[in-house]
């Protein structure tokens, strides 16, 4: 557990040194009420030997954190991380019986219960690469959209544009819906290294892609769940049909963007990894990844929410025993 | 091309310790404790009774059934009791305890010497019978039965189990090095007996030197052929080695027969050899004792039914020895008491200093079990299962086809006791199918 919080340093890094100090303060917060949480439960209820020491509980913590809006208050951090160790994790069985990842899980729960805190405080970065802004880091910081809600928005109003006046239909809505995606995006450089709008970790595709393969270099994790997952979601985002104005273009989306934005390279590497709450056979693996590729690329495409990533990987955990049992393998010397 | 087969572990070797010990001969021991129950199979049925007079090679236990080989006499000397003793499976079972009289005299008639090229496989079959064999790889499944496959099942390649694949056992080896020419006589008879075209004798790439040896020894038969596979555990279960020498699996719950092949360890192969050519019963065999407990590891030819302590006594048990297991540590069994004799199965005597106590926490689905197991199982599933006591599920699950090689006991990360759960898992799908067919 500790090799994979190692494994989360550059992207916490990135995180601090582009939302500033309040992130590192949200990511203390999250991790002290994940640790907190599950020694309180271990002693006074469960009565069992407390285990913090075996690192999960901050591999939770790190990852609230991570997946949370870089300007939300200190207490959303907190119920996250306490729901996500308490309940999803410590009343479902503890270490290894969870049924959902409980960051993730911890996250839909705040999503819904302080929906303000967690759609108006999103944070601009403090700097990119082009041009380093001078605005005052922390709770001051302009708020602004996340690149993958930009570009859904700017789609939508689009949408909404034609249908008023059809006369602004376009002659190449392939080329327009091109332009839908540059215009409202940051630069595919700032997207890799993170100096861009979205959550507090899951900014930095590069940062991310650092830990996470080294967790499959060492063993850690497999590729068969992170790799068909984003393969899938990026490739979705671009061939799927979106809607420029009244028609629907087939084969014209981003296949870059939806790479490196939102939560996917995060929510690939280091949540549907997860080794409890992912099929524990090979082929179960890449199914698991598949499918929350897909709903990734659904969700962001037809869906209400801008990111898919989170609730893709709920559903997939919620498939996971239906997965394990009809790719048990065959075993030796029974006929296939 | 590399053969070998799905999963498996690679855990260290440890041969070292004992690889250059020869065979010693450790000299007769004072009492010899047989019990009725040294194979798979059904417990013999003493022919002795208390008080008897008895010489070396005398059957004094006839078999129990088609699935069991006789047991004959260890020494000479007399009968001093039938009793319960304690047995390395855990329990006591009786046994015939032989006083011995000092002076190792053979029964009547043997050995005798006789041309083993002339024998017809009728008369194999009978000598291997009569002699008691049973498999000396540790799993002691009576030979005389794969002697016999019925005619609807043509054995058409003999397989010599060199493989050895257990940490720290080197008996095998040993006994490849010093004699493998009784060695590739016995494959010779033995796919004379069962009409074989072929034969393989299958070593381990960590035993160069015996392969060279009995390769040299096998130049003169042109149908058997050595073979070197590369080292992993568990190479010698007998359907690792089938499937990866000819890429045949063994149906599930059936035999190597069924897929037209036969495998014998290296040392029942010897003892078919001595039992053939010189009536030789199977009265002794090469034990192994070794481990970081004992000051000086060994391979002995001993008597069956040796008290261990005298094997140990020889290998100097150390003070800080703490486990003791009879066979080797993957598949070995963990002893509570010394006063153990060693039965037609015991390859080896492991003595360590960790006791090694398995944490045992909840299943983590990490799924390292699943790519261990050669017998592409799940057994972390097997393992809740067993936990919560689902025989019928267990079943569906395919427990029935765990070997217990204790490849996922090696690599669970959270110390699972997973042998010990396959076994009772096992023992749970037994009771369903025997009340099963109570109903019935």
């Amino acid at each position: 557990m500790w090799t994979v919080n190692l494994a989360l340093v550059p992207a916490l890094v990135i995180g601090v040194v582009v939302f500033g100090l309040w992130a590192l303060a949200l990511v203390a917060v999250s991790v002290a009420a994940a640790v907190i949480t599950e020694a309180l439960i271990q002693r006074y209820m469960l009565k069992k030997p407390i285990t913090i020491m075996d690192g999960s509980a901050v591999v939770t913590g790190l990852l609230v954190a991570f997946v949370l809006p870089p300007g939300t208050f200190w207490y959303v951090a907190v119920v996250a991380s306490a729901f996500a160790i308490g309940v999803v994790k410590q009343v479902f069985g503890g270490l290894g019986c969870n049924i959902w990842n409980p960051a993730l899980a911890g996250r839909a729960f705040v999503l819904l219960s302080f929906s303000t805190a967690m759609t108006t405080t999103w944070v601009a970065p403090r700097f990119t690469l082009d041009r380093v802004k001078s605005e005052r880091p922390g709770v001051d910081a302009t708020t602004r959209a996340t690149p993958l809600t930009s570009v859904k928005r700017a789609k939508r109003r689009f949408s909404e544009e034609v249908a008023d006046n059809p006369s602004l239909r376009p002659a190449d809505p392939r080329q327009k819906l091109a332009q839908l995606y540059a215009k409202n995006r940051p630069p595919y450089a700032d997207l890799l290294l993170g100096t861009c709008g979205g959550s507090l970790g899951e900014t930095s595709a590069a940062a991310i892609l650092l830990g996470g393969l080294a967790l499959m270099v060492l063993g850690i994790i497999k590729w068969h769940v992170p790799i068909p997952f984003i393969l899938t979601a990026a490739l979705l985002g671009w061939a799927l049909p979106q809607r420029v104005g009244d028609v629907y273009v087939w084969f014209g989306g981003d296949f870059v963007f939806h790479l490196l934005a939102g939560g996917l390279m995060l929510g690939a590497f280091f949540m549907a990894t997860d080794l409890v709450t992912s099929p524990i056979t090979k082929k179960g693996m890449v199914i698991f990844g598949i499918g929350c590729g897909a709903l990734t690329a659904l969700i962001r495409l037809y869906g209400g929410m801008p990111e898919g990533v989170c609730y893709s990987i709920l559903l997939m955990n919620t498939a996971r025993p239906l997965i394990d049992r009809y790719t048990r393998p065959r075993v030796f010397g029974a006929k296939s | 091309m590399a053969r070998t087969f799905s999963g498996g572990v690679h855990p260290p070797e440890q041969k070292e310790l004992s690889k250059e010990a020869a065979i010693r001969d450790l000299p007769v021991p004072g009492r010899v404790i047989l019990p009725l129950l040294q194979h798979i199979g059904a417990s013999c049925r003493p022919v002795v009774k208390k008080g008897d007079p008895v010489l070396k090679g005398q059957v004094i236990a006839e078999a129990g059934g088609f699935v069991s080989a006789p047991i004959h006499a260890s020494t000479s000397g007399k009968v001093k009791a039938i009793q319960d003793y304690d047995h390395p499976l855990g329990r006591p079972i009786p046994a015939i305890i032989i006083e011995a009289d000092g002076e190792d005299q053979w029964v009547e008639g043997l050995p005798f010497d006789r041309d083993h090229r002339l024998v017809s496989a009728k008369d194999l079959r009978a000598a291997v019978l009569e002699a008691g064999l049973a498999g000396m790889g540790g799993a002691a499944f009576p030979t005389h039965v794969k002697l016999s496959p019925p005619a609807e099942k043509p054995i058409d390649t003999v397989i010599a189990n060199g493989a050895e694949c257990e940490p720290y056992l080197t008996c095998d080896y040993r006994l490849m090095l010093e004699h493998p020419k009784e060695i590739v006589e016995g494959l010779r008879l033995v796919t004379r007996a069962v009409n074989a075209p072929r034969g393989f004798i299958a070593i381990e790439d960590n035993k160069l030197d015996a392969f060279a040896i009995i390769r040299h020894a096998a130049t003169e038969h042109p149908t058997l052929t050595p073979v070197l596979l590369p080292v992993k555990y568990p190479q010698g279960a007998e359907k690792q080695l089938i499937k990866a020498l000819l890429d045949r699996e063994v149906p599930s719950g059936g035999l190597p027969m069924d897929v037209g092949a036969l495998v014998h360890n290296v040392g029942t192969l010897f003892a078919i050899y001595e039992a053939v050519r010189h009536g030789k019963p199977l009265i002794e065999r090469v034990v192994t004792v070794t481990g970081d407990g004992v000051d000086h590891p060994v391979n002995l030819r001993c008597r069956i039914g040796t008290p261990i302590d005298e094997l140990l006594k020889v290998a100097g048990l150390k003070p800080e020895a703490k486990r003791l297991i009879l066979g080797g540590p993957m598949m070995g069994l963990a002893q509570f008491t010394t006063a153990l004799p060693v039965l037609k199965g015991t390859s080896g005597i492991l003595v360590l200093t960790d006791r090694n106590e398995p944490a045992h926490h909840i299943c983590i689905r990490c799924g390292r079990c699943v790519e261990a197991c050669p017998a592409y199982l799940v057994p972390s599933e097997l393992s809740i299962l067993a936990e919560v006591g689902d025989a019928q599920q267990l079943a569906d699950y395919g427990i029935l086809d765990c070997n217990e090689c204790g490849c996922c006991g090696y690599v669970c990360p959270a110390e699972r006791h997973m042998v010990h759960l396959m076994k009772y898992g096992k023992a749970l799908v037994q009771a369903l199918k025997a009340k099963a067919k109570e109903k019935a």
